[in-house]
């Protein structure tokens, strides 16, 4: 044992975490060990531990409340943790170890464990500029590194070497943050989803980087919920689920579909698979637990599982190990998951489409001041002609600052176009918020922000939002009634319990976006036809990002909500994502937006993209091209086109609106 | 353009901004004092050929007095500063750094609370008066507990940023990290700070016999009505405090890279103008630490809920009080006295009026409790008869800025008059609160004390409400959960009442009408300390003068003395205060659901 832990960069056993008031641990005797030059990967749902293992190893969060017990040695030291964790705590004695705890902890940053954070802008200094930070990185190193090689080496230009952090876009970011480490040269890196805020295009390059990480000796700790990432970059994989690490081995040995894997896996691979694969949206029917609901005797996790059986009652938890695969199961025999344990909700048939709305020519302008007599206008959206159907599901994809939310905003009327114009089936003007009937337009149509931690009332709990929802807009349901709805459609969503009685700030990101979900659901209806005997009009309902953040299951699971919902409620479904494949999966027509322009628009599902853009978005895992600023002007891709046959047309500008239909506005294709 | 060149443009751009800025504010405070002046014009008269506004009462130009009385208050001012802010500074990072070490912020509120004219009493008489009388400016009248009030949630809120934690993770010094931002909020204080130190300097000269702006101000109200002198020591104040906002204003543009961009070489001349007066800097939050966290309680039965706000509001249901007792001990008796006092003062014998020999007698049954004062009557009886007499006008002058600041700020949030209600309460709040509330007092007479200087006493108080109303309102807006409670459904006059002002300003405006009553008890009891308040009113502050006049008297003359009729009124008027300060923690406790605990 102790000859194993001179090898790891990063060893932990028996790694135990509770709570104070807690009647169940976070962490229940996790064990993990990360070579020197690997990566492991921690996957599992929210709620799972992930957040509290990284927590406790790093000890940036002050956690009185937490106890931790266990072995952990980092970069060939010991850490000192009590082997009876169960102090009472809050006394004097808890607290004196608690600091202790942070103090080694402390000792062991740095060039001992790094951290390479979730958002990478707002983990660098905004008062330092990158070479400050690049040298002191270096320094605490005992190095005398040049700042400007340590920047080369994660592709950044050296112009960039005086400018602060509010000057470079998030890719950007993360990538300083990879080069500290690199100044630093950290046994260990843990990385917190560090491809979560990056637009497709410059995951690539950070997925590069990483491993350029692992070659120089660092190991890297993953927290995803990216199975795809993991597959490819982690040498093994520890799964965490409701605090035990069910599953834990080799990447090979967890990705092989002809093995045996525990339950909580394989649906996670399943719903993963399955929509971007098949196109359905899937969840495991009994997976609905929300927050930790543990049996006393028997498999502690019998009572949320799809696969258990009466043996589970009965099964003295443990860790099978064997060939290194480590498996928290009575079961050994499962290797997918069970045909009709879960609904699978294709799409459906569809009616007749009738139009709802045609926008034309949209264009919206926001203008900057950049001197005494020079203003500069950026353009956020232009020329962005539309046309949406009853019934069907449309995507827009592209990235970060493409203008999508702006294009989302003047079609669901919270902002008004400067060009073009939006139209009903009708030909009316669009009246979302001009003259309509206040309810009736809040029946009809709904909009899921994109901050869902900004979109709820800070003072009510997600359920008073809710039922709010029902009240305001249908007479006939008693607060009751409203309150009883609320309560079922959040529990569809897997919020459930006490959890919707909490405010939005008591909640994780995956939870607030669930609830704001929920909220647009009320408003159009969701579950009234009965109690209120109302006939509905078709609706639609904008989706910014709705299922970001979630992990596989849970993403399978509100979709199943959304599909059903729209079925049953006659809602078109309008859906911005950065997940091209999960568009290409569920939207019968993807428009592609960059810098403002739909550049592609393609219709069946089974239609090819054709654009340079889309063909880079549609494959993140490699380098996209830095933008080439001397790029002659006219596609607006231009200086960021890796096409072949890119030739003298692309200095043309195309002409405007011509891709309502199946089209591609390239010269080149 | 050369970084350095871009860095001096910016410093030079921000410090004509404030410039002007401040110029704009002295423009309008010097309105208000006009107003004032207006409202009892038949106090200014010419006297000979100077100018009426270059005298004082007695014909002398201000120009040859002022400058000697203007450079001892500030000298006294500016040695207040050198000791507040470096101990307010480091007190806010042990408080935040080590939880356990919030017995001690509770401690400092409870020192700092006390009056000028109570603290003073512990100096008075020793060596060195200039220094003495500096400390009782830096401590007293909630100086240092507000200039702790500023810092800590500037700390706070930088210790736990995103960039702060990185560092950590580096294993790299956070003091080489943050000490820009918190130097930079700690200059910005200035703007507060400095009208409090100078309004209490009225007080701590008179005591320490310091011939300053403060002392002579008390001669001007009581001796001469001297409206002018109070003018110009108003006008002093709020020039001495822009000056310092624009230094504070470069040093900030020169530290720290995202502060607003006001250079010329960026922005248009009407750009630069327009942003000058506009919104230069949202609304200090000073909101207190909360003495419970009420976020990461687990969500309890409404009816639990309430009496879990009710009680945290007393400090009684918090964790850290109950696992440390010393807070809790701090805490309660001092709402025990506090209420004892307010239901003490509804059962009091009437009529008791001051040297009424009907009323020489006990305070009950013959017994006097706290005894006697230099005239043989009840020293306990006095100070329930101060709190009932007085307690009326105190709720009128808590009403006065909550209703105020509370309209203006939800105004100001959504017109297009923002600009003008946040140049209007910029204006009021630059001027000495005690001082405005004298010259109202010197201006309308000081016989009208009762219906003059109350409201003059709330009036003061409106930008405080107002800052806080609308910082919350911005942090509102900043979210996107009004557009998206109106996209739900609801119609905008819901979406404003009952999601922003009923949800989400209750708890604002409930602790600003605590802490408004505590200060609005302060500035009453040191008008009444000044001899300004009616003596009818039997004001505490007067209690205390009088009971300090009779102690030296019959000392002098050898004869035994009641020290009570001078310690009570000073504990009334203490605890009170702090009762309300304690109150207003705890209602921002109670309310402070929006922290983010994920």
């Amino acid at each position: 044992m102790n000859q194993k832990l001179n090898e790891s960069a990063l060893s932990i056993s028996d790694w135990t975490v509770r709570y104070r008031g807690r009647d169940s641990d976070s962490l229940s005797s996790l064990s993990l060990e990360v070579k020197a030059g690997e990566c492991v990967a921690v996957i599992g749902r929210s709620g799972a531990g992930k957040t509290t293992l990284l927590h406790t190893l790093t000890g940036l969060n002050n956690q009185p409340e937490a106890l931790v017990a266990g072995a952990c040695r980092i970069a060939g030291a010991d850490l000192l943790v009590p082997g009876d964790f169960r102090a009472v705590p809050g006394t004097a004695a808890h607290r004196a170890w608690l600091l202790g705890f942070q103090r080694q902890l402390f000792e062991r940053r740095g060039q001992g464990l790094f951290t390479v954070f979730q958002e990478p802008r707002a983990a660098l200094n905004p008062y330092q500029t990158l070479k400050q930070q690049l040298i002191e990185a270096s320094n605490l190193a005992g190095c005398d590194d040049d700042p400007e090689a340590l920047l080369a080496q994660v592709d950044i230009d050296r112009e960039f070497l005086t400018a602060r952090p509010d000057a470079l876009s998030v890719g950007m970011c993360q990538r300083v943050q990879i080069a500290m480490a690199l100044a630093l040269r950290s046994k260990v890196v843990l990385a917190d989803e560090p491809l979560a805020r990056i637009d497709p295009r410059g995951r690539g390059i950070v997925f590069d980087l990483l491993g350029k990480l692992m070659a120089a000796g660092s190991s890297l700790v993953l927290v995803s919920h990216d199975p795809e990432l993991v597959r490819r970059l982690a040498n093994s994989v520890v799964m965490l689920q409701q605090g035990y690490a069910v599953e834990q081995g080799s990447t090979e040995h967890l990705f092989d579909e002809s093995r045996s894997h525990h339950p909580f896996f394989l649906s996670f691979r399943a719903a993963y698979k399955k929509l971007r694969e098949d196109g359905i949206a899937w969840s495991p029917e009994k997976e609905a637990m929300t927050l930790s609901r543990r049996t006393e005797s028997g498999c502690p996790l019998r009572a949320s599982c799809w696969a258990a059986q009466d043996a589970c009652e009965t099964w003295l938890p443990e860790i099978a190990s064997k060939d290194g695969h480590g498996l928290f199961c009575a079961r050994s025999d499962l290797q997918k998951v069970e045909d009709g344990v879960a609904e699978a909700l294709e799409t459906g048939e569809k009616e007749s489409p009738t139009l709802i709305l045609k926008a034309e020519g949209l264009a919206k302008r926001f203008a900057l001041r950049r001197g005494f007599f020079r203003k500069e206008v950026i353009e956020a959206v232009s020329r962005a002609s539309l046309e949406l159907y009853t019934g069907e599901t449309v995507a827009l994809v592209g990235e970060s600052g493409g203008g999508k939310t702006s294009l989302v905003n003047m079609l669901s009327g919270l902002t008004i176009p400067d060009e073009g114009h939006i139209q009903d089936s009708a030909g009316q003007a669009w009246p979302i918020l001009g003259t309509m009937d206040r309810r009736e337009k809040a029946n009809r149509f709904q909009l899921v922000f994109q901050e869902a931690d900004q979109a709820l009332n800070p003072s009510w709990s997600v359920l008073e939002s809710v039922a709010e929802a029902y009240t305001m807009n249908y007479a006939g349901l008693s607060q009751g009634e409203a309150l009883g709805l609320g309560t079922t459609l959040l529990a569809e969503l897997w919020l459930e319990g006490e959890l919707i009685l909490r405010r939005p700030q008591s909640l994780s990101g995956g939870e607030r976006k669930r609830a704001s979900l929920a909220r647009a659901l009320a408003a159009v209806g969701w579950g009234t036809e009965l109690k209120t005997g109302q006939k509905r009009q078709p609706g639609l309902l904008f989706l910014d990002e709705p299922l970001s953040g979630l992990d596989p299951v849970v993403q399978g699971q509100c979709l199943k909500v959304l599909l059903k919902s729209k079925r049953q409620l006659s809602l078109s479904l309008f859906l911005i994502t950065h997940d091209l494949a999960m568009a290409k999966a569920l939207a019968d027509r993807i428009f592609v937006m960059y810098g403002g322009e739909i550049v592609e628009v393609i219709g069946a599902q089974g239609d090819p993209l054709r654009h340079p853009f889309s063909l880079q978005l549609l494959n993140p895992w490699s380098k996209a091209p830095e933008p080439n600023n001397d790029a002659a002007l006219g596609c607006v891709f231009s200086p960021c086109c890796d096409h072949d046959s890119r030739g003298s047309s692309c200095t043309r500008q195309l002409a405007p609106g011509g891709f309502l239909k199946s089209d591609v506005a390239c010269w080149a294709v | 353009m050369s970084k350095g060149a871009s860095v001096l443009s910016k410093i030079l751009g921000a410090m004509a901004s404030e410039f002007l800025r401040g110029c704009v504010v002295a423009a309008i405070a010097l309105l208000i004092l006009a107003g004032i002046l207006w409202l009892g014009g038949d106090q200014i008269q010419s006297v000979g050929d100077t100018p009426w506004w270059m005298t004082d009462a007695d014909g002398r130009l201000l120009l040859e007095t002022f400058p000697a009385q203007a450079w001892k208050t500030t000298a006294l001012v500016i040695g207040a500063l050198f000791i507040t802010l470096p101990f307010a500074l480091l007190l806010s990072i042990l408080v935040t750094a080590q939880p356990t070490m919030k017995p001690l912020r509770y401690l400092i509120m409870t020192v700092s609370g006390t009056p000028v004219f109570v603290l003073a009493y512990l100096f008075v008489g020793s060596d060195h008066q200039f220094f003495l009388a500096a400390t009782t400016l830096a401590i007293a009248d909630l100086s240092l507990g507000g200039a702790i009030s500023v810092l800590e949630p500037v700390i706070k809120r930088e210790m736990g940023s995103p960039h702060a934690r990185a560092a950590r993770a580096k294993g790299a010094s956070l003091v080489r990290h943050l000490w820009r931002p918190v130097a930079v909020a700690t200059l910005l204080s200035l703007r507060t700070r400095l009208p409090v130190l100078f309004a209490s300097t009225v007080v701590a000269e008179r005591i320490f016999n310091i011939a300053g702006l403060g002392d002579q101000a008390v001669f001007s109200v009581l001796e001469r009505a001297d409206v002018i002198f109070l003018v110009w020591f108003a006008l002093f104040t709020v020039l001495f405090t822009r000056l310092a906002l624009v230094l504070a204003r470069s040093i900030e543009a020169g530290l720290v890279p995202q502060s607003r961009d006001t250079g010329f070489s960026k922005t248009g001349f009407f750009e630069f103008l327009q942003s000058a007066l506009t919104s230069v800097k949202k609304p200090e939050v000073t909101v207190a630490i909360p003495l419970i966290d009420s976020a990461k309680r687990p969500w309890r039965k409404r009816q639990v809920e309430s009496l879990r706000r009710f009680f945290s509001a007393f400090g009684m249901n918090s964790r850290e009080i109950r696992t440390r007792l010393s807070g809790f001990f701090l805490v309660t008796p001092v709402w025990i006295v506090a209420l004892g006092v307010l239901i003490g003062a509804l059962f009091v014998k009437e009529p008791m009026i001051y040297g009424d020999e009907m009323h020489l007698g006990a305070f009950q049954g013959g017994k006097h409790w706290l005894g006697t004062d230099g005239y043989e009557e009840d020293v306990l009886a006095l100070i329930l008869l101060g709190a009932r007499n007085a307690f009326p006008y105190w709720a009128l002058a808590v009403f006065i800025p909550t209703f105020l600041g509370l309209i203006m700020g939800t105004l100001s949030a959504f017109k297009s008059t923002a600009t003008v209600f946040e140049l209007i309460m910029e204006g009021l709040d630059a001027l000495p609160k005690l001082v405005v509330v004298l010259l109202t007092v010197a201006a309308l007479g000081v016989d009208r004390y009762v219906e003059v200087a109350y409201p003059m006493i709330g009036l003061v108080f409106a930008p405080f409400v107002y800052a806080r109303v609308r910082a919350r309102i911005d942090q509102l807006i900043r979210t996107r959960f009004v557009e998206a409670e109106q996209v739900a459904g609801a119609t905008p006059a819901r979406a404003l009442f009952l999601h922003v002002v009923w949800s989400n300003l209750r708890g604002v405006v409930l602790s600003c009408a605590a802490y408004v009553f505590g200060g609005v008890v302060l500035l009453d009891a040191t008008c009444g300390y000044l001899q300004v308040a009616q003596r009818e009113l039997c004001a505490w502050g007067a209690l205390v003068y009088d009971g300090v006049q009779g102690w030296n008297t019959r000392h002098g003359i050898g004869l035994s003395f009641n020290e009570w009729s001078v310690y009570a009124p000073m504990l009334a008027a203490t605890t009170m205060i702090l009762a309300w300060t304690y109150l207003g923690d705890g209602l921002t406790a109670a309310f402070s659901h929006d922290e983010a605990n994920g």
